[in-house]
């Protein structure tokens, strides 16, 4: 079950010479000319050339505080996209038609059996809007800097996820579950000689989080380089177990143990300890197992303040707030506070609305405000008394997973 | 199997090249080659050049891609974490970017080494990912208009579904405009004679001037696609 990025499959002399041509050029290019890294539209059709690129091999690229605060549902041009590995010929935001896509169900289940995305395109299919998000974002704000794509806020967007519930598709298909499953093991396709990516999600997803086969993403078929054709999503998680391009869903008892799933994509915890992330020393080691860490699955609580943007200036007195908020979606979100004296005093927001449970909940919070410079905060708590810390360092872990600090944001009101 | 991961490997060795170039160069010292050789195989380079980080957790991010399947010698792995503890420590500095000195006389050669990382040193290209140039350019100069299609394609790029020699091709290829127009016309001048490939009769050199009138059209990479369309090459 686990995977080594088979190095040793790989034909050692051609590996080499491309190497060694890649060595010779670059040593050339120290004295060369100015390089430019490509644009996000350069790396992937469709996509905002305001998007920062991370990186562009494998793909990675974030969203902007901007950008988010300029549509209530995320387009496919402004999402994030953290690849961990690229297929090839799939950067681009047009949809990946391949209507014989063929999944894989397996593992502890009475009959085993494949599904095609067409077959799946006939079932029932299920609407739900989520927060996705990758759990390194934030990761920069940590201190010391752990190591990893440099994410500030852009790894996020509010989608639109349309497809098959997997209990509606056990259903339809008239297989059922052995008790001793526990959790849900997804690979991605190998086509056209990918790597494999291999990440495990509890069950309770199927109960709690409408995890689903998705097809489509804003009323429109799943963009290639989100997954497309097909995609496990699990509404309130973080990204990274949302397995693009999936082509194999295994029912199995324990979680998978290759790297994707231990030591990546973990915080520490104290097992049996009423703690969600056990605080460790900033800048030390930690030996991850399955055991004295948890996965990033259930996403924690959060707010954004999109407005005014930092470093803006705004007009006064009455300057309006506005942000976003969410959680898990396991309780709703009960209240958004902010603070412009930096703590000192708290004010709650109005809640306007929100986008579903597993969606953000967008609020808004007047202030009367002087000439001046401010610096606001804000921060969300839900209905059993989950917030966010002030220090967001205190939930520090060498891989810099599940930032949640309180934002502040520096503007200046004229 | 194998066929496919030879694929893959041959188009990740060519974009290593690539996106290495544009990120941040790592500091000179000693190891910095075999860095270079050995830690953009799988992901680009900027995943180490960006990090700051102790001895002790370089040490566990080597063994970490050792599990994910980099081969190392004892020494090799020794060199490797004595570079990066020392020349990526925590507060390093970037290297100064290297100074824009001018050749006076531009090389197509040296221009060329931005097109190598996808279409191969020997104008190959790698196929289904990015086209050949050797055997090709020719039928593109000798098209009606071929010549200023490719200062165009150099400047604005060039995306979208395109067949070379019967294989398809359905990628990126990046905009050069920050290149001046000396660079521009040495390159396009070298792919047009490298690897057997020749002007057709009558043809010259591409001049600084024809590089020049192509500037400030500002096209997309689309309708780039859509001139080739017109060029009626096959
Ligand atoms: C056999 C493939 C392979 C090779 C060779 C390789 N890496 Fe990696 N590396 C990976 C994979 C896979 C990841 C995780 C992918 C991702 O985060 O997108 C990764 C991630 C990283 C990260 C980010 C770690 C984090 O905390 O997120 C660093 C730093 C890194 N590699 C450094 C190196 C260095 C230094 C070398 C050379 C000594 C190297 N890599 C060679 C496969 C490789
Ligand atoms: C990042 C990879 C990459 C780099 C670097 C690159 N190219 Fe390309 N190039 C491509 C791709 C991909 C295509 C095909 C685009 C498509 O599918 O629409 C292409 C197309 C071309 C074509 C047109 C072929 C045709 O029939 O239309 C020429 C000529 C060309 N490149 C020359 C160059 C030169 C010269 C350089 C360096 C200055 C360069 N390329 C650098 C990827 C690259």
């Amino acid at each position: 079950m686990t995977k080594k990025f088979a190095e040793n499959a790989i034909d050692r002399r051609l590996f080499l010479k491309h190497t060694a041509v890649a060595g010779a050029a670059l040593g050339l290019m120290g004295r060369g000319l100015a390089q430019q890294q490509p644009t996000a539209d350069q790396l992937v059709r469709g996509k905002n050339p305001k998007l920062v690129v991370l990186s562009s091999r494998p793909i990675v690229m974030e969203s902007t505080l901007e950008l988010l605060a300029s549509e209530r549902i995320t387009s496919k041009a402004n999402l994030f996209i953290r690849n961990n590995i690229d297929l090839p010929g799939l950067n681009t935001t047009e949809p990946n038609v391949q209507p014989r896509w063929e999944i894989e169900v397996t593992g502890l289940v009475d009959k085993p059996f494949k599904i095609t995305v067409e077959e799946l395109s006939r079932l029932p299919q299920t609407e739900v809007t989520t927060v996705l998000q990758c759990s390194g974002n934030g990761r920069t704000f940590f201190n010391p800097r752990p190591s990893g794509n440099p994410w500030t806020y852009g790894g996020i967007g509010q989608v639109v996820w349309r497809g098959v519930l997997l209990k509606t598709l056990l259903e339809a298909k008239g297989v059922k579950l052995d008790p001793r499953a526990r959790f849900i093991t997804m690979n991605a396709s190998t086509q056209g000689g990918a790597l494999p990516y291999e990440k495990s999600f509890p069950i309770s997803v199927m109960e709690y989080n409408s995890a689903m086969i998705a097809l489509g993403m804003n009323g429109e078929p799943l963009p290639a380089v989100h997954g497309g054709p097909a995609r496990l999503v699990a509404a309130g998680t973080f990204g990274a177990p949302n397995v693009k391009w999936i082509s194999k869903i295994e029912f199995a008892a324990g979680e998978s143990t290759g790297s994707e799933q231990v030591p990546r994509y973990r915080v520490p915890i104290l097992p049996g300890w009423n703690l969600p992330i056990l605080p460790t020393e900033p800048g030390s080691r930690y030996n991850y197992t399955l055991e004295n860490s948890r996965s990033n699955w259930g996403a924690n609580i959060n707010s954004f303040i999109l407005s005014p943007l930092p470093g803006s200036t705004v007009k006064g007195r009455i300057v309006e707030v506005r942000g976003v908020a969410w959680n898990d979606g396991l309780v709703p979100i009960e209240s958004i506070e902010v603070s412009v004296n930096g703590g000192t005093s708290w004010r709650k927001a109005i809640i306007e609305g929100n986008d579903g449970k597993f969606g953000w909940y967008r609020w808004v919070s007047p202030q009367l405000l002087a000439p001046g410079e401010y610096e606001v905060m804000a921060r969300a708590t839900d209905a059993v008394g989950r917030t966010q810390p002030l220090n967001g360092n205190i939930w520090w872990n060498e891989r810099g997973y599940e930032w949640n600090g309180v934002m502040r944001v520096k503007f200046r009101v004229t | 199997m194998k066929q496919r991961y030879l694929i893959g490997v041959a188009i990740l060795a060519g974009v290593a090249l690539y996106s290495a170039l544009g990120s941040n160069a790592l500091p000179e010292g000693p190891g910095r080659d075999l860095v270079l050789q050995k830690c953009q195989s799988c992901h680009e380079i900027g995943f180490v050049t960006r990090e700051r980080q102790s001895r002790e957790r370089w040490d566990a991010i080597i063994t970490e891609m050792q599990g994910y399947g980099m081969r190392l010698s004892a020494e090799e792995r020794a060199v490797i974490l004595n570079y990066l503890a020392t020349y990526l420590a925590p507060g390093a500095q970037a290297p100064a970017p290297a100074p824009q000195a001018q050749p006076a006389s531009v090389s197509g050669a040296q221009v060329y080494n931005n097109c190598i990382g996808c279409h191969q040193a020997n104008g190959t290209g790698i196929p289904g990912a990015f086209p050949p140039l050797a055997g090709h350019v020719p039928s593109i100069l000798a098209a009606r208009g071929g010549r200023e299609w490719l200062v165009q394609m150099m400047l604005y790029g060039l995306q979208g579904p395109i067949s070379v020699k019967g294989v398809s091709y359905n990628g990126i290829m990046p905009a050069y405009a920050h290149l001046s127009d000396a660079e521009i016309a040495a390159v396009l001048n070298h792919i047009s004679t490298q690897w057997g490939n020749s002007f057709p009769s009558g043809q010259g050199p591409f001049t600084e001037a024809e590089v020049r009138a192509q500037r400030g059209k500002n096209l997309t990479a689309q309708q780039v696609l859509a001139a080739r369309q017109q060029l009626g090459l096959r």
